[in-house]
């Protein structure tokens, strides 16, 4: 009985690995990631409505070409990295490690085109409080307000993606996750889709509207 | 049928939580929900007192017109340290973070929460909060009302960014731990316990546990904007640059609607424990009262706007708004029609879990009552922003889910810490609170429909009585919690020592010793039982 | 609770007796059921319980009756609601504005402002509330009218009352604005026809005057003798200073560059009298303000202390010693005085200089 106890106690100190369980927590926790990109995607749409003409020539202004190829380098990261997992479900650890850096390349291809369509912006003196923006349009100060604010955080979430890749690979190649315990790697795709997912809204909101 | 199956503490060939480790250190890294439910407590009860310091404090300047004991900048600092502290630092953790950590697990048989360190790091997380909430006191404070409302909050010279700070990390706190309660009810309820076989208590925390999760994230953003463009200056929500202050104000409820009923449901979850086992009788409706949580978590995530029917938004949205709040009402009221028929035909006990429990019907149902005033649209634009709004507030909040948290702790204290409570001393108070209660609150709602407005540092002669009776009744609120907390916390060494089931109660927590083994149960839970389960025969155990 | 000062404030009072009746009778049904089963199923007198699980029928009943009666409430209230979103045509307009931490009220038509609200009896009034867009959130509220509407800054809000008795009222402003949030209050005056027609008449005949002195008030100093300085000071502001700083002086002539007088932040050479009348000589370099060097020393004065006014509301004069620095930084004690009348030989010796000086401008003008 004791040491029955005592086998139960360690079980609970370390928790007991439930993929199921963590599941359900990774996809409560997404429901929080899309409510509090929910709420910027409110002010954005309740904004554009008062101020729509704004809107339409500040989204003529961005770059197209850019948005575009960062649209493909993520959607192509996506796949990767889904396809990282169904290799280590299947045994293969080295493909899924390959893959993972893929999908790590894609996400630092992905911020070096938005930090040079930031410092772009930035030069032409488009950011804010400064003196050209603090003289436009009102709607133009509200749009890339919402621009810098929305992309700023999504790029947070791609860089904590990364991180969270990297944690994955490292636990993939210590053994920590394997073919049969893939939890972890699992969520850190969920996580990674979700990423994928704001982008892919973001970007007609911000370069596809304009003429 | 015997609940009595396993005895005491003291007999337990497995030391109980408390005693099964020692040292500071041991409970800074525990995993041990109920170490980490008490730590909440600790943390909680202590903010508690505080920010009830600051009230009566500013309700003594309001006992004259004029000027007292300080000037207006000086109360509208204590009033939003009331409100902030109050509101994001003790009563939305409140009875989820305390017991429902607790109380959660061994309700449903498991032997932890499905993340145990997820459950810590949540308890850091509003540790930090907590203390970066004091140190902006150190700062000078706030102004702003609890309420952060744009522009004010974008103007005033006071540091904002960090209680605003304060307020993201404790979200981060909420929202791990309704993850944390959502994925426990769904994976570690013991084998044959269905959802329908659950106590309520866990059901209106698994309600909670969603709102917290769906609501919290908005309001982060939102205050996170406020930051961005307080410090950062991107163009939100300032009217100079075209945005709209009324924007914010819909975010802000979008979350802080919803929070009150994650205040209020836990409450009413405990109160549907208490009373069937009081009552000693079978809970009456379980399924109505399990889907009526459900039903004010939906409904309660519609109506935010009603905190908005002066603010300027169209008049569309204000009917519509109104509309809705009308039946968030309905849920509310059938849950209080059940525990009334839950009376019927019982066998009625009244212990002081059971007399705070009454009272709670009672002061709860003054503040849901009044709460219709404010739903109906031209009522509304007479008493929105007078004191009739707070008053309503505090028979909601305080009157509902504060009571009920000391009704817990008079329920469960024998549970968490094996020692009796004085039940003379626990009456005594539970009566001061009732009369302190209703003069501190009863003058404001008459104050309110004779126009005086809220966060008045001062204000004209003629409502001088009103604020008078409340400040009398403040001084003796606090004496009374101040006794009981006394009370409380001399029975951890002094009571009497407590049996495993003190009340009779029929739920899973009743049939471990008490105070309960690390690990919960000392075998399987014992499921021969339902949670509502009483003999017809009383005995007087 | 004053009922019956509006048709308005009769409804929502009629709402909340209706509100209050249903509400009351709930609320004591629920105590004395409880306190009933609390006393008749006590534990000394029951010691045998039922074990009702439910009953459908019931529970049925307590759903649909609260609805009801929660749809009910909607409606009685929506009543008055839909009387104050709809302010009848002909209504008076008095636009409302409030800044931390004090309302004003402006009538279009008859081009006046004031610091409280006057209006006339019987009459419908609308009130077009805004704020500022530097400002905060306010909200006007007329308690014994049962009516108020916030403040929003860039933005216009309304409502709308028609005062059936005549008497003072509070205004109070109802959304928390800050320090003096408390303070934010000010008074309806309803009067009769004739009191309001005559009322707007004074307001027009100060509107000249805004500020609470008439020409220029004596500050008493011995340099400025004992009589008062017969000068307008507010057609001076017309004339030099409104087109840049706007009558109200708030800055709205010349939006974003002007000063607003109206705040006392920033001023870049002093608020004081003497300040003032030294910038009125210099100007201020690398902005707008120019030099006025063509006023009389006195009409200066008069300028200074009027600017200065608008802060306050109403003449203050400085102290003593700021008085005495500029007396004696201009050697205003050895200039004639204004208020003293001059000789006629004085007179036309002017009038000559200054015809001198305009033929000595024209033959500049000329090409040669």
């Amino acid at each position: 009985m004791a040491n029955h106890s005592a086998e139960m106690h360690e079980h609970a100190e370390h928790g007991h690995y439930d993929p199921m369980a963590n599941k359900i927590g990774m996809w409560t926790f997404l429901f929080t990631e899309a409510l509090l990109f929910g709420a910027l995607f409110i002010a954005f749409f309740v904004y554009l409505s008062t101020n729509t003409g704004d809107f339409l020539d500040c989204s003529s202004e961005l770059n197209r070409i850019m948005g575009a190829i960062n649209t493909v380098v993520l959607l192509t990261s996506s796949l990767t990295m889904a396809l990282a997992i169904a290799a280590l479900q299947r045994g293969n650890k080295r493909l899924s490690l390959n893959l993972m850096l893929m999908t790590l390349v894609f996400a630092a291809v992905f911020l070096i085109i938005k930090y040079f369509e930031w410092s772009h912006k930035i030069h032409l003196g488009i950011y804010p409080k400064s003196e050209l923006m603090v003289n436009r349009a009102q709607g133009d100060q509200l749009f890339y307000g919402l621009y810098y604010t929305m992309t700023g955080l999504h790029g947070l979430h791609v860089a904590i993606g990364a991180v969270l890749i990297l944690i994955a690979m490292r636990k993939v190649q210590t053994g920590g996750v394997h073919k049969t315990k893939f939890s972890f790697i699992e969520n850190v795709g969920l996580y990674w889709h979700l990423v994928d997912l704001v982008w892919i809204y973001l970007f007609p909101m911000f370069y596809l509207i304009g003429r | 049928m015997n609940t009595q199956v396993k005895t005491a503490a003291s007999s337990s060939p497995v030391p109980d939580y408390i005693r099964a480790s020692k040292g500071i250190w041991s409970w800074l890294t525990t995993t041990d929900h109920k170490r980490i439910g008490l730590m909440y407590f600790v943390v909680m009860i202590s903010l508690f007192v505080a920010a009830m310091g600051m009230a009566v404090t500013f309700r003594l300047e309001l006992f004259s017109p004029g000027e007292q004991l300080f000037e207006s900048d000086i109360y509208n600092r204590l009033l939003t340290l009331h409100g902030v502290v109050m509101i994001f630092l003790f009563i939305i953790p409140g009875i989820p973070a305390v017991f429902g950590n607790f109380f959660l697990p061994i309700m449903i048989g498991a032997k932890d929460v499905v993340f145990p360190r997820l459950n810590l790091l949540s308890w850091y997380c509003f540790v930090v909060g907590a203390l970066i909430a004091l140190f902006s006191v150190t700062l000078g404070g706030i102004d702003t009302g609890w309420t952060f409302y744009v522009p004010y909050s974008q103007k005033t010279d006071l540091n904002v960014l960090v209680p605003i700070l304060a307020a993201f990390i404790i979200g981060w706190s909420s929202i791990l731990t309704g993850i944390n309660f959502i994925a426990t009810t769904h994976r570690m309820r013991v084998k044959g316990m269905g959802f329908f076989d659950m106590p309520l208590f866990v059901w209106s925390l698994y309600a909670t546990g969603w709102i917290q999760i769906l609501a919290t994230p908005v309001v982060g953003i939102t205050l996170l904007l406020l930051v961005f463009e307080k410090f950062v200056g991107v163009a939100i929500f300032d009217p100079a640059a075209g945005g709209d202050p009324i924007l914010f104000e819909h975010l802000f409820w979008i979350y802080s609607h919803p929070a009150v009923y994650v205040m209020i449901l836990p409450a009413m979850g405990v109160v549907s424990e208490i009373i069937p086992t009081f009552a000693r009788r079978t809970i009456f409706g379980y399924k109505t009262i399990a889907y009526s949580s459900i039903a004010i978590a939906g409904i309660g995530s519609l109506v935010w706007a009603h905190h908005m029917f002066t603010s300027g938004m169209v008049d569309e949205a204000r009917i519509v708004f109104s509309f809705l709040t009308f039946f968030v009402a309905v849920p509310s009221g059938v849950k209080v029609f059940n525990w009334l028929a839950t009376l019927y035909k019982g066998s009625i006990e009244l212990r002081s879990p059971m007399m705070w429990c009454l009272m709670f019907i009672f002061l709860f149902s003054i503040g849901g009552l009044t709460g219709l005033f404010n739903a109906s649209l031209s009522i509304d634009i007479h008493l929105h922003d007078t004191s009739w709004v707070p008053a309503h507030f505090h028979y909601t909040i305080f009157g509902g889910a504060v009571v009920i948290l000391f009704a817990a702790c008079h329920y469960w204290w024998p549970k968490i810490f094996g020692r009796m409570v004085n039940e003379r001393i626990a009456i005594g108070t539970c009566i001061g609170f009732f009369i302190g209660f209703n003069l501190t609150y009863m003058p404001l709602f008459f104050a309110g429909t004779a126009g005086m407005p809220r966060r008045y540092a001062d204000y004209l002669p003629e409502y001088t009585i009103y604020h008078r009776l409340s400040t009398i009744g403040a001084v003796i609120l606090a004496t009374s919690i101040l006794i009981m907390i006394i009370n409380l916390v001399r029975s951890i060494s002094k009571g009497k020592i407590a049996p495993a089931n003190p009340w009779q109660g029929a739920t899973l927590e009743w049939t471990v010793p008490s105070p309960p083994p690390t690990l919960n149960f000392t075998g399987e839970p014992d499921t021969s039982r339902g949670a509502y389960e009483y003999p017809v025969e009383v005995s007087d155990g | 609770m004053n009922s019956g000062v509006s048709e308005i404030a009769r409804e929502v009072d009629h709402a909340f007796l209706l509100v209050g009746i249903a509400t009351g009778l709930m609320l004591l049904g629920i105590t004395v059921v409880m306190v009933w089963f609390v006393i008749k199923y006590s534990r000394k007198k029951s010691k045998r319980v039922v074990n009702i699980e439910g009953h459908r029928l019931l529970e049925i009943t307590w759903i649909v009756i609260p609805t009801i009666i929660v749809t009910w409430m909607f409606f009685v209230a929506y009543e008055g609601f839909g009387m104050m979103r709809q302010p009848p045509d002909d209504a008076m307009i008095v636009q409302v504005t409030g800044r931390q931490w004090a309302w004003e009220f402006a009538y279009p038509e008859e081009k006046i402002t004031a610091s409280e609200m006057v209006v006339p009896v019987n009459r419908a009034v609308k009130a077009l509330i805004t704020a500022p867009v530097d400002d905060v959130l306010h909200s006007f509220y007329l308690p014994d009218f049962r009516v108020k509407e916030d403040a929003v800054p860039g933005r216009e809000t309304y409502l709308w009352f028609k005062a059936e008795r005549e008497g003072e009222f509070n205004i109070f402003c109802a959304e928390y604005c800050g320090k003096d949030h408390a303070k934010m209050r000010s008074t309806l005056r309803v009067v009769s026809n004739d009191a309001y027609r005559a009322w707007v008449k004074g307001q027009i005949a100060k509107r000249y005057k805004p500020l609470e002195f008439s020409g220029f008030e004596n500050p008493k100093h011995p340099a400025f003798g004992k009589e008062d300085l017969n000068i307008d000071s507010t057609k001076l502001f017309g004339t030099y200073c409104a087109s840049c700083h706007g009558e109200a002086g708030d800055g709205s002539g010349l939006p974003g560059e002007a000063r607003n007088f109206q705040s006392d932040k920033d001023w870049k050479n002093g608020t004081r009298v003497s300040d003032i009348f030294k910038t009125l000589i210099d100007g201020i370099e690398d902005t707008q303000m120019r030099s006025f060097p063509n006023l009389t020393p006195w009409e200066r004065v008069a300028l200074a202390h009027y600017v200065r006014a608008f802060q306050t509301g109403a003449l203050q004069h400085d102290t003593q010693e700021s008085y005495d620095a500029l007396i004696k930084e201009f050697e205003l004690d050895k200039i004639t005085g204004p208020g003293e009348t001059i000789s006629v030989e004085r007179a036309m010796e002017i009038l000559s200089e200054e015809a001198a000086a305009e033929q000595a401008r024209d033959a500049e003008a000329t090409p040669k």
